[in-house]
């Protein structure tokens, strides 16, 4: 427990600052035009001031109440985002088998323990269906695979 | 004499063995299709188009149109097992489904959501039925004022709904809005927000962000979490898909509320069926005497939306046949069906083309009735994918969804979206953020902006536009009403809960919601 | 980076074989950056058939509306240039651009003209019940209280012929876009708004079935389709004359002979006399161009149009 709610008050700092950003971008670089009239700067900018308003609102609620320490884990982000880069990285220039391939062996890692041999079953498994259900099923034009080089 | 001479008239086409097959091929397809996180009604009927140019026009009709309906019954599964919403209109169903499975019962929130959408399928073929001429001309009555008080008394609604305090629900709807309106304005053409990235210009993609706010989130969130061993294999067997009597009970209102929202929103072009379910888990969470149980798998929270999604979906029939109005891509896909075959929707349809249109309904029963036995034995299918231990499910989810996300558009920059998108939900679920109101908000933020400038330039830059005109003027005036009670009683939990609290010393933080 | 995308896509195995013979080699999407239920998607749902039966593929039409046509032109000009995705438009393409600054695409360079198929004539209509039945008699209660027009959007053609009609009758009315024909004539079918430059399958049944009412037709002449309604010229209004041409566009980068063949399918299809016979009655007027012709006509009106929006000071 703490004293006040932490969580809420960095939440509620993170909308004013995202707000504030998009009422700046808009009023900076579109066209406001009139009440009437409205360019396509008014509706974001308007946006951006009520997100940046329900930002202090709530970081002031946090202020007057006592809050718990959030739950932030470090390795389970990392590997499953990781996995999705790895697949987004490798699916263009190598085709769609080595793709999966990265995507299962990248995100399994954030089990934080390896089970080789149900990994591989996995990952064969996957390697077979998917191209089976998208290419060969639906008939996506995906190559399998491929080496740019 | 005349409305059942029609309705016979209707089944003697419904009930051709060729119509019974292909309306069978659409709403398999269509469940199918809706079950797999990331692919889209379009994607089925882009497979299946080929195919209408040498149908009836009928036949094609009563076929897209089982895809299109077929995919919300689907949808409902993934959001139920998986936290993965199958179409933007089932997300909802995720804030009760997804707790339901992982307390076990998963079979009885599948087959209680096909209950639902049956029935609400059902109301709105009644409606369809009895008023098209009717309603179709109330629509006409809803200009650019009543769309924006609509919608923004949806995203109020919505952003009530979900666990914790309106400010975030508020909040999020604000930055869904926000992200909506990347790429063109629909306006004046101008790019916004695109950081200079070409791929941009069509906006943020729908699945995307769906699949990274929601699925990709809840991953994060459940590795090294989920153990298989929790849920109980008594579960799994046939019989454990009956509800409760309790749940049988608590299930009629909301169905029938649900239905009765569903149909409303159907018939208005651009809103549709997300609208309607949010909408409806709303109302059931304020008339409900125990709204504290809802997002930890109380049934009416998906018995309302899914009763209501698939009302809509049957009443989006009325814009399209009878003023030639469609409300959504795959409506105009419908339209364009018509037209190959020089048949003109509009007012006259019903009376010149009365085999099409009656045939077309009833076939919606049959549609419906193939639904309901296709999706019941198929339940045990479903639920048994909770047995795979999650250590191998969820890197097979992981590679769905970004499968799903590279094949809508085959472009590598949609992959890229789900990591931002599964980043940014993962940070939201850190900070208590809810992920429904965001998605809403990022549907219906370009046409919300749409409407609120185009009514602006028709009051001549006057605001109170939306509080002079009298069906605008009630929808705010509910839109305040909500707003007023959600922040009213969302403070009486705080209280009851705080005064808990206090009695035992602890506390968790709570940061479940969708 | 046109190049750069291409040989992606190369890398890709999407590109099909550039080989005019082979093409096309899968699904053509037609991208109509206008709501369903507009004059441009009704003709190409019209044209489509045709297409399929030629090429032996199905042929998908994608409506991309907003911007007054320039979201949907915009998003074809930076498709890949495989012939697989075309662009079917108006003469927005060329109003557009006149009064919109800042498109990300450079309408001379970024697209290639294929064929101008043909063109309709605009119709001013309002709602049966509105109580003017005459365009004098518009322009008199505009004066009483101020009116408005509907367009199918920003900068499209019919923008520009509600702005230049306002212009030369002095009427007091307040545009209002919309995006595309089809919300344009539900605005008038619910009254809010009073005016509408519509092509007749835009206005399509609720014409015929006299839910609204045509003032006038603009231009020199009257229509075929509509022979009761008084042209805008018999009525003292000489300077009318504009029209809505409708073309096929493909992305820069595309091979000539992907090109040469689009344009003679398509020119091939509107020689059909079926197909003649279902758009006649829609008051369509067909035509027969080459790429070369069609891309004159585009580099010359751009010109044109731009001209005219400064001359009559119109600006977003």
């Amino acid at each position: 427990m703490t004293r006040i709610d932490y969580t809420d008050l960095v939440g509620g700092l993170g909308l004013v600052l995202t707000g504030a950003a998009v009422s700046y971008v808009s009023i900076s670089q579109y066209p406001l035009g009139t009440l009437q009239r409205m360019g396509p700067g008014m509706f974001p900018a308007i946006l951006g001031v009520l997100l940046a308003g329900l930002g202090v609102l709530l970081s002031l609620q946090a202020l007057r109440r006592p809050g718990s320490r959030p739950d932030i884990r470090i390795f389970s982000p990392l590997f499953v985002l990781g996995g999705i880069a790895a697949f987004a990285l490798v699916i263009v220039p190598f085709g769609l088998v080595p793709a999966i391939l990265a995507i299962t062996v990248i995100s399994s890692l954030a089990e934080l323990r390896v089970q080789p041999v149900s990994l591989a079953l996995l990952t064969l498994a996957l390697c077979l269906m998917a191209p089976l259900v998208f290419v060969v099923g639906l008939g996506l034009p995906i190559s399998l695979v491929r080496w740019p080089f | 004499m005349e409305f059942l001479a029609n309705i016979g008239l209707g089944f003697s086409v419904a009930l051709s063995l060729t119509n019974i097959f292909y309306c069978f091929l659409g709403a398999f397809l269509g469940t199918l299709v809706g079950v797999i996180p990331g692919l889209g009604v379009l994607a089925a009927i882009s497979m299946l188009f080929p195919l209408t140019f040498h149908l009836e026009p009928t036949t094609a009709l009563i076929m897209l149109a089982g895809i299109w309906y077929g995919t919300t019954y689907g949808g409902s599964t993934a959001s139920i097992l998986l936290n993965l919403p199958g179409t933007p209109a089932n997300a909802v169903t995720c804030l009760d489904g997804y707790p339901m499975a992982r307390q076990g019962r998963g079979g009885v929130a599948l087959f209680m959501t096909t209950v639902a959408s049956f029935f609400g399928a059902s109301f709105g073929i009644v409606l369809l039925t009895l008023f098209t001429p009717v309603i179709a001309d109330y629509a006409l009555r809803f200009g650019s004022a009543e769309y924006f008080a609509l919608m923004l008394m949806g995203l109020v609604a919505a952003s009530t709904i979900s666990e914790g305090s309106a400010v975030k629900g508020l909040s999020m709807v604000v930055l869904g809005i926000i992200i909506g309106l990347v790429g063109m304005d629909s306006q004046s053409a101008t790019v916004r927000f695109s950081f200079g990235v070409m791929g941009l210009l069509e906006g943020v993609s729908l699945i995307a962000l769906a699949m990274g706010v929601f699925g990709v989130a809840e991953i994060i969130m459940s590795v090294r979490r989920v153990r298989t061993a929790d849920i109980d294999p008594e579960t799994l067997r046939l019989k454990a898909i009956k509800p409760s009597r309790d749940e049988m009970r608590r299930s009629w209102f909301p169905m029938l509320r649900g239905a009765s929202i569903g149909s409303f929103f159907g018939t208005l072009p651009g809103t549709g069926p997300s609208i309607a379910a949010f909408l409806s888990y709303a109302i059931e969470k304020r008339v409900s005497r125990t709204p504290e149980r809802f997002g930890n798998g109380a049934i009416e929270g998906i018995m309302g939306p899914e009763s209501a999604n698939n009302a809509a979906d049957q009443t989006a029939f009325i814009p399209t046949l009878s003023l030639g109005v469609p409300g959504s891509a795959t409506m105009a896909l419908m339209l364009g069906v018509l037209m190959i075959h020089g048949v003109a929707p509009g007012p006259n349809l019903i009376s010149s083309q009365p085999e099409l249109f009656w045939g077309l309904i009833m076939s919606f029963w049959v549609g419906n009735l193939i639904l309901l036995l296709l999706n019941i034995p198929l339940i045990g299918v479903w639920v048994r994918m909770l047995t795979i231990p999650y250590h191998i499910l969820y890197p097979a989810v992981l590679m769905f969804i970004c499968i799903g996300a590279y094949t809508s558009g085959f472009t590598v920059l949609n992959v890229w979206m789900v990591l931002v998108f599964g980043a940014l939900g993962y940070a939201m679920r850190i900070f208590g953020f809810p992920g429904a109101p965001l998605l809403l908000g990022f549907v219906l933020g370009p046409l919300m902006e749409e409407h609120f400038r185009r009514a602006m330039v028709l009051s001549r830059g006057e605001f109170l536009t939306f509080f002079e005109r009298p069906i605008s003027a009630v929808i705010m005036a509910l839109t305040g009403m909500i707003l007023i009670w959600s922040v009213w009683s969302a403070e009486i939990i705080r209280r009851r809960r705080a005064a808990r609290a206090a009695g035992d010393g602890a506390t968790t933080h709570e940061a479940r919601e969708g | 980076m046109k190049t750069l995308l291409t040989a992606a896509a190369m890398a890709l195995g999407l590109a099909q074989p550039l080989f005019a013979a082979d093409y096309p080699a899968g699904p053509v999407t037609v991208v109509v950056p206008y709501s369903p239920s507009g004059n441009t998607d009704v003709f190409m749902r019209h044209l489509a058939p045709y297409l399929e039966k030629a090429w032996g593929q199905p042929v998908l039409i994608d409506n991309r509306p907003g911007g007054g046509s320039m979201v949907g032109t915009a998003q074809v000009a930076q498709a890949r240039p495989d012939g697989q995705t075309l662009l079917v438009t108006t003469s927005a393409y060329v109003t557009a651009p006149a009064i919109q600054p800042d498109l990300p695409f450079d309408p001379r360079e970024d697209l290639i003209p294929v064929a101008n198929v043909g063109h309709v004539s605009y119709i001013l209509v309002t709602n049966a019940t509105s109580d003017f039945d005459t365009l004098d008699e518009f322009v008199a209660a505009s004066k009483e209280s101020p009116k408005f027009a509907a367009t199918a959007g920003l900068g499209t053609t019919t923008h520009f012929a509600i702005e230049k009609f306002i212009a030369d009758s002095g009427a007091d009315v307040d545009v209002v876009h919309f995006k595309g024909g089809g919300p344009a004539v539900v605005s008038i079918l619910s009254g809010e708004t009073d005016i509408y430059g519509s092509s007749v399958s835009s206005a399509g049944e609720n014409l015929t079935s006299g839910k609204i009412k045509a003032l006038a037709v603009l231009g020199s002449a009257r229509i075929d389709a509509q022979p009761d309604v008084p042209s805008t010229a018999e009525l003292g209004y000489p300077d009318l004359e504009i029209k809505q041409w409708v073309g096929m566009f493909v992305p820069a980068g595309t091979d000539p002979a992907i090109v040469e063949k689009l344009n003679a399918d398509v020119n091939a299809a509107l020689r059909n006399e079926e197909f003649i016979a279902k758009v006649t009655p829609l008051d369509w007027t067909l035509n027969a161009t080459t790429p070369e012709g069609f891309a004159e006509q585009v580099d010359s009106e751009l010109d044109m149009w731009k001209a005219l929006a400064e001359s009559q000071g119109l600006s977003q």
